[in-house]
């Protein structure tokens, strides 16, 4: 399960039918405060994760990338790797490394690039593959546009690819399953916790679900069987035409559970699983992408109820509505995993390179310039790095959003025409 | 019969033929393959099935599965066993853990390497345990990294390995966006194959879908559906039937080198005393007959009916109307202008593209007719001139068995070398061109040591052999 700290750790790959005590989560925890990965030890999970997969500090990164990078990155960088190194040791064939991180504070987004780069040195030939939360505009951690600004040039230069999540849209996703339980009163909504919840009062688990379920799908063709197997590599392969441009909006349908099964007729069919899943509305980070270019897309469904003819009947339909770059008309990823979802008798997760991605980077900048226009708080990053380091972060998201912006534009072959 | 006769007849009885399933797609359609050979004839056992070594057990495929991930391997034996009429060896695979990455590049100069010397070693042991071995069938798709890419590198292997022996290679051509990156995939491979491999046969999703909904009325194909309408077309050639009259090859004789896994050596002496009715040699013959010009290779598969229709139901003259089917057909592919406007879900216009119809023309033809009559069939329409080039001497071999084939009373398939792959392997060289120029995607090939001037070099050799087409 994730958390909203969320530290970094490889995905559990398992075959989901045995019973749970059994089963060890393939991972590694780290936090530089005790508190969260402590209570993963203890709480309803306690029996996936070992004391040994866990690596804490005590005092915390004070919300501060450089104190997470610069200091703690040298002082544990050691001994997290070990433990790394004895998690993958237990591997048949290491697939990736799933690094689940925020990037607003200070250990997710400093300890987290630090640890990015090491898998980069170390184990250069296995897929990098994170899942960031980016800190939303109401975010209370007041130095979260530095620390994520920091984090992204780590992402950019040593991911392989990225899944960026942005809480301001699954809180609009929860809020629009909170209307429709108001009409279908049998509609699942996850309830909310009684810990700690996000400025919209929206609680973590319920968000973290949605993540969790874009987590599992996504390696669902690993794990289970199919007709067109995707397993990650071809992922990254199919979805990222150049090094640097591999931020990918994501968005499923259903995100979290659908309407109960009394309901039949009320379970969306495969078209309309294509149709929701491309809206702006289903987007895990706030953007548009039908307005904007599609370098490629990927669309990876599961269930068995549908085969390949439903599939790329739909993908002709949206191919109509969607822009595509000039140099790529059919850049299309087609995935099908017979065994459905736990949530739902048929899902499907769209996986999309598409140059609407600027807008989050676009946030960030502004927000980041605003504040270090008048050098608040910078003193504190002074104190562990080299204040060269924003301009450099600055330049890397800027030939990052300029790179995303040579692809949009007017130059593109709309199929149909 | 005389002797020399009544052993060539005893040795074809005892020759086999090894399929080699690569990828997802290729073990998929391997399957659908074999159950076709299986129930369409029991003569075949021996071709493409091996006694097991316990009487009691089920006959065993002729195949080596290689992918590069276990699911795909482990669920077609699973139900190769299922299914219970015969089944895959259970050494007979390879597999491994790390996928391709849909990479052509990984698949080609990464990991055909390093499993050379294992998958030589299985294909040796299956070859080995044909009394004479004709060749070849791989079964691959071309739009993903193991069986385009290592598919590509094991078919150079075995060239090396097996110089005398034929190859035919069932191609599977995707649907468009099945994969971003399916256009250089599919460039590299033909690039690649066309100087390995004696025949290729490509074979695309689009039309097996096409038929599917149209003809078998199935309004949602899957791939299984798709899988059995093309294994029944390649099965409806390499099942038993025979020439009417000994066919000219107008191939070279082939002379095996080796030992204990040969080829054929054709003696003339009993070929000058053959029998007026001689059995189709799956691979020699084939291949041999239709791709003896080098730089012509490519193939095309057309057959009908694709329902089986009532012996009642025929025609005074069913063979005629098949026939005048099958030549049709030699227009139906429409150029690519059309075909890129109409959905892959139906819809081609007849009056649209009647203006963009032209002939397939062909190299050479083989048709085969099953069923009752076959042998008598008037085949003049297929012998028209005007399909063939002035060089192409005696272009069209028949070869026919009154036997049904399965449910089908009557049968005709038309297995052509021929333009048919122009379009689409010009569409794929303009998309593969397109992505290049923009340099998209290359750095995931370079990783693996494919550089953009192999690429090019790839782009010449499709070129070369669209020139060659087009001039036909």
């Amino acid at each position: 399960m994730d958390t909203r700290f969320k530290p970094p750790r490889e995905l559990p790959v398992s075959d989901g039918i045995s019973k749970i005590k059994d089963l060890e989560a393939r991972a590694v925890l780290v936090d530089m405060e005790e508190g969260v990965v402590n209570q993963l030890l203890k709480g309803p999970l306690s029996n996936l994760f070992k004391s040994r997969q866990c690596i804490t500090g005590i005092s915390g990164s004070g919300n501060n990338w450089a104190h997470g990078h610069d200091v703690y990155g040298p002082q544990y960088g050691e001994a997290i790797l070990e433990k790394i190194q004895s998690e993958a040791e237990k591997c048949e064939s290491l697939q990736s490394f799933n690094i689940l991180h925020s990037l607003g504070g200070g250990t997710g987004s400093g300890l987290g690039s630090y640890i990015m780069e090491a898998l980069h040195d170390n184990y250069s030939g296995v897929l990098r593959i994170s899942v960031p939360v980016f800190p939303s505009k109401d975010d209370d951690v007041v130095t979260s546009p530095y620390n994520s600004m920091l984090a992204v040039k780590s992402l950019v230069d040593h991911a392989d690819c990225v899944l960026p999540i942005e809480n301001e849209a699954l809180c609009e996703i929860l809020d629009k399953m909170e209307v429709r339980k108001l009409r279908s009163p049998t509609l699942y909504v996850p309830k909310p916790s009684k810990g700690k919840k996000h400025p919209s009062g929206k609680g973590f688990d319920a968000m973290n679900e949605i993540v969790a379920n874009l987590l599992l799908h996504l390696t669902s063709s690993v794990r289970f069987d199919g007709s067109l197997n995707v397993d990650l590599n071809e992922l990254t392969t199919n979805l990222v035409p150049f090094p640097k441009l591999h931020f990918l909006m994501s968005s499923m349908s259903p995100a979290l559970h659908g309407p109960s099964h009394e309901n039949a007729a009320q379970l969306p069919t495969v078209n309309q699983l294509f149709t929701d899943v491309i809206l702006h509305k289903n987007q895990l980070v706030k953007g548009n992408p039908l307005a904007c270019t599609y370098l490629a897309s990927a669309f990876l469904f599961r269930g068995s109820q549908s085969n390949v003819s439903d599939l790329s009947a739909n993908i002709c339909h949206l191919r109509q509505r969607m822009k595509m770059v000039h140099w790529n008309p059919e850049g299309f990823k087609i995935g099908h995993c017979f065994r459905p979802p736990l949530h739902a008798p048929q899902a499907l997760l769209c996986l999309a390179n598409n140059t609407c991605i600027r807008n989050p980077f676009k946030r960030m900048k502004k927000r980041f310039e605003k504040l270090f226009k008048k050098r608040v708080y910078v003193h504190h990053y002074a104190e562990y790095m080299d204040l060269g380091t924003f301009a450099l972060a600055l330049d890397s998201l800027e030939d990052l959003i300029e790179h995303y912006g040579e692809h949009e534009g007017p130059l593109m072959l709309r199929q149909f025409a | 019969m005389r002797d020399c006769v009544r052993a060539r007849v005893r040795e074809r009885e005892r020759m086999g033929v090894v399929v080699l399933q690569v990828g997802q797609g290729g073990n998929q359609f391997g399957l659908s393959l074999f159950d076709a050979l299986f129930s369409l004839t029991s003569s075949l056992a021996n071709e493409f099935f091996r006694e097991p070594r316990r009487s009691a057990d089920l006959p065993r495929a002729r195949a080596v599965l290689i992918d590069s991930e276990p699911k795909v391997v482990a669920a077609v034996k699973r139900r190769s066993r299922a299914m219970g009429y015969w089944r895959y060896g259970p050494y007979s695979s390879y597999t491994e853990d790390s996928g391709s990455g849909n990479n052509w590049a990984k698949g080609f100069c990464r990991l055909g390497p390093s499993w050379q010397d294992a998958l030589s070693d299985l294909v040796r042991r299956e070859v080995e345990m044909c009394d004479i071995f004709d060749g070849f069938i791989t079964s691959q798709s071309l739009a993903g990294g193991t069986g385009a890419g290592i598919g590509s590198y094991l078919l150079e292997v075995l060239k090396d390995e097996y110089p005398s022996c034929n190859t035919l290679s069932h191609c599977i051509w995707p649907l468009e966006g099945e994969c971003t990156v399916q256009y250089y995939n599919v460039v590299l491979s033909i690039a690649h194959l066309c100087d390995v491999v004696d025949g290729l046969l490509l074979v695309k999703n689009e039309t097996l879908m096409s038929t599917c909904k149209k003809a078998l009325g199935i309004q949602r194909p899957s791939f299984d559906d798709m899988n059995t309408v093309g294994a029944r077309a390649l099965a409806s050639v390499l099942v038993p039937a025979y020439y009417q009259t000994k066919p000219k090859l107008t191939g070279l004789l082939k002379s095996s080198g080796k030992a204990a896994t040969t080829c054929k050596v054709k003696s003339s002496d009993c070929q000058s005393q053959m029998m007026s009715s001689t059995q189709v040699r799956i691979l020699s013959d084939l291949v041999t007959g239709l791709c003896s010009h080098p730089k012509y290779r490519m193939l095309a598969l057309r057959n009908t009916p694709q329902v089986p229709t009532g012996l009642d139901n025929s025609t005074t003259h069913p063979w005629k109307s098949h026939l005048k089917q099958l030549k049709q057909m030699l227009y139906m592919e429409p150029s690519w202008a059309m075909e890129s406007t109409s959905s892959v879900h139906g819809h081609k216009c007849t009056s649209d593209y009647s203006a963009f119809r032209k002939i397939d023309r062909c190299v050479a033809n083989l048709l085969v007719l099953r069923g009752k009559g076959s042998s008598d069939a008037d085949v003049s329409l297929l012998e028209d001139k005007a399909l063939y080039p002035v060089w192409s001497k005696d272009p069209l071999m028949v070869a026919t068995n009154t036997a049904p084939l399965g449910d089908f009373h009557i049968f005709a398939s038309l297995l052509s070398n021929c333009s048919s792959a122009i379009a689409p392997a010009a569409h794929a060289l303009s998309r593969a061109r397109a992505m290049h120029a923009s340099k998209a995607y290359l750095y995931q090939y370079a990783k693996h040591g494919l550089s953009m001037d192999d690429f090019d070099t790839s782009f010449e050799a499709i070129e070369a052999v669209l020139e060659q087409y087009r001039e036909l």
